[in-house]
């Protein structure tokens, strides 16, 4: 039978949703044995990506990864945050990272969602309607 | 030109330039090789929807799993890596279509690669489409000439049509088909030619030879060749008919040829398998029926309140060693309103089209005649098959009974009309002449080795000596007992000149 990763994720989500830390540690032991005793160790790394989506997906978490050529300042990040959180009724979990090759602006990704305003992408664009005039 | 106008040109544009930022739908690729690539994220994905994976490559979405999205991609595909982004476009995958194709050379995204130039068309036609719909049609009741003696004769093939090519390799299916091209030059038909898995050099050929008749002036070809991926050869006849559609829908009257969908279905195959979709008989998927038939539906005779425009279709399928009995042909002719077999045994006789008499059939018949060829025409099949049956009676050299030998000189004759070289399609006018006289005996006294030397002169002299006959022939469309007369004396006329 091809085994769920899923299924495995959204079991321990329901499992620990209202535990006690102190209950949470044997919880987690105790997933951790029957995983090792179905022989899915190796699954691990999918169940907790999985359990990642789910928690994220029923507590109303959204991720938000933040692609910028430049530090963004705190206050920045607290805009993106605050126009994100508007626009999809979600707590935004915000994770950025430094690309020089964007040159300058931002980029945005969330869900299947890209909000590109990068200059990288504006100077490409501002090529292809350079070239499209005759 | 000014340097400084150009240098105020650009400076104009980019200060015109507007920064736009929208918010795309994207996925990442997670696999990919093969043509297909699987993609992660896409929630909002259309079946069929065009994915754009950056650099001018697109893909289309086939399927739609719980986890991934399963794509084939049109292009190359060495560049794509594991991890890039893809867009989805909100698009169905569509060609440029309409008067700006006609004469060029497309691949199935209809870009050119003949070399002359970008293809300046405002109008796309989806490739996926569904058929016209019952109230929009109408029977066929017009003949589509292809200039082929024993086709327009015995299995004659109407405007709206689907009838199926079908034989071994070598037997001459590509060059019917190129034949009904040439013949539709001042018939106002537009012809699509669609490739699919050939070799490139015979393109060029087909090319070159429809560019020597001048048919390339109304005709389009999508090519598809032997060394582009699986998913362009499982587009091709779907954007070729999407271009003959557009005409259709213009009142126009359209052929398109798909050379072959046995190809096609090949390539379809390869595709399913790697999607992982189930393979079912000879490991084609479960929808290789269905394939072929949405394609075909899509010929059409519309009714005047429509437009009153014709979607001919003519497939080719290639058969392994005349098995017509294997999958793909069986669904085909199933599929089509007839089929016209050729076989490799009549080839190398020499019957030149080999056009197996008794396995082809047209299934709309008569309608797609004009009168004049009915009435001479009309028994010639019954003829032929008392003839064939006869014949391998009569090797014995047994003694016959004068009414068996009158039908085999007879059959002989029309076996030797109904030879006709490549490139040489005859007018509807001149067949009826012919088949006029053999069919009524005129020829009899005639040797079968001098019955073709016999036709060309006839042709030849009615050209000079009976302009007016043949031209009543094509006004009149029927045989009135008066021009019968004229013909009987211009036949008769001429063995004079040649006695």
């Amino acid at each position: 039978m091809k085994v769920n990763t899923k299924n495995y994720a959204i079991a321990l989500y329901d499992a620990t949703k209202k535990s006690k830390a102190e209950e949470l540690k044997l919880f987690i032991k105790n997933f951790v044995k029957i995983l090792a005793a179905k022989n899915l160790i190796g699954l691990a790394p999918k169940i907790i990506a999985d359990f990642n989506q789910h928690y994220d997906d029923t507590e109303g978490i959204i991720e938000v990864k933040i692609t910028s050529a430049l530090e963004l300042s705190e206050a920045e990040k607290k805009e993106i945050k605050n126009q994100i959180k508007n626009l999809t009724k979600k707590e935004v979990e915000l994770k950025t990272i430094i690309d020089k090759e964007l040159i300058g602006g931002i980029k945005i990704n969330f869900a299947d969602n890209l909000i590109d305003g990068s200059l990288k992408t504006q100077i490409q664009n501002l090529k292809k309607q350079l070239l499209t005039i005759n | 030109m000014d340097k400084n106008y150009i240098i105020e040109l650009l400076k104009q544009q980019i200060k015109d330039y507007k920064t736009q930022v929208q918010t795309e739908k994207v996925g990442t690729v997670v696999e990919v090789g093969d043509g297909i690539a699987k993609i992660s994220g896409l929630a909002e994905v259309m079946a069929s929807e065009m994915l754009d994976f950056g650099n001018n490559v697109f893909g289309v979405a086939l399927n739609l799993d719980e986890d991934f999205v399963g794509a084939i991609i049109l292009g190359n595909y060495s560049q794509i890596k594991e991890g890039d982004t893809v867009k989805s476009t909100g698009r169905i995958l569509e060609v440029p279509v309409g008067p700006a194709v006609v004469g060029r050379v497309v691949n199935p995204l209809g870009q050119p690669i003949d070399g002359k130039g970008p293809i300046k068309s405002e109008k796309f036609y989806p490739i996926e489409k569904i058929a016209p719909r019952v109230i929009t049609r109408q029977g066929v009741n017009t003949p589509l000439q292809t200039g082929i003696k024993s086709i327009d004769a015995m299995f004659p093939i109407g405007r709206g049509q689907r009838e199926l090519i079908i034989g071994d390799r070598q037997t001459g299916k590509t060059a019917l088909a190129i034949d009904t091209i040439i013949n539709q030059k001042g018939q106002n038909v537009i012809c699509i030619y669609v490739s699919i898995g050939q070799k490139e050099a015979k393109v060029a050929r087909i090319i070159n030879e429809l560019e020597a008749h001048g048919a390339m002036e109304y005709t389009t070809i999508v090519c598809a060749g032997a060394a582009d991926p699986a998913a362009l050869l499982y587009i091709a006849p779907f954007a070729g008919c999407a271009m003959g559609e557009f005409f259709m829908d213009q009142g126009k009257d359209a052929l398109v040829i798909y050379d072959d969908l046995s190809k096609q279905a090949v390539s379809y195959r390869q595709i399913s398998l790697l999607l992982k979709r189930p393979p079912g008989r000879e490991a084609y998927p479960g929808d290789v029926f269905y394939l072929h038939s949405r394609l075909l539906e899509r010929a059409a005779r519309l009714n005047p309140d429509f437009g009153g425009g014709s979607l001919t279709a003519l497939p080719i399928i290639e058969t392994q060693a005349g098995d017509i009995a294997a999958y793909i042909p069986t669904n085909v002719i199933s599929i089509t309103d007839g089929q016209i077999f050729l076989e490799s045994d009549l080839f190398y006789q020499g019957i030149r089209p080999a056009i197996n008499t008794g396995l082809s059939v047209s299934r709309v018949g008569s309608a797609a005649q004009i009168k004049a060829m009915k009435q001479v025409a009309g028994k010639m099949k019954l003829e032929m098959a008392q003839y064939r049956e006869l014949a391998a009676f009569a090797q014995f050299g047994s003694d016959l009974d004068e009414s068996t030998k009158k039908q085999i000189n007879l059959g002989a004759r029309l076996t030797e009309v109904l030879k006709q070289p490549q490139y040489e399609p005859v007018p509807v006018q001149h067949q009826v002449l012919i088949i006029y006289a053999v069919i009524n005996g005129l020829l009899d006294d005639i040797a079968v080795e001098k019955v073709k030397e016999f036709e060309s002169g006839l042709i030849k002299y009615a050209q000079t000596h009976g302009k007016a006959v043949l031209e009543k022939i094509i006004k009149e469309k029927q045989l009135t007992p008066e021009i019968e007369a004229q013909l009987k004396k211009l036949i008769s006329d001429y063995k004079q000149t040649i006695m």
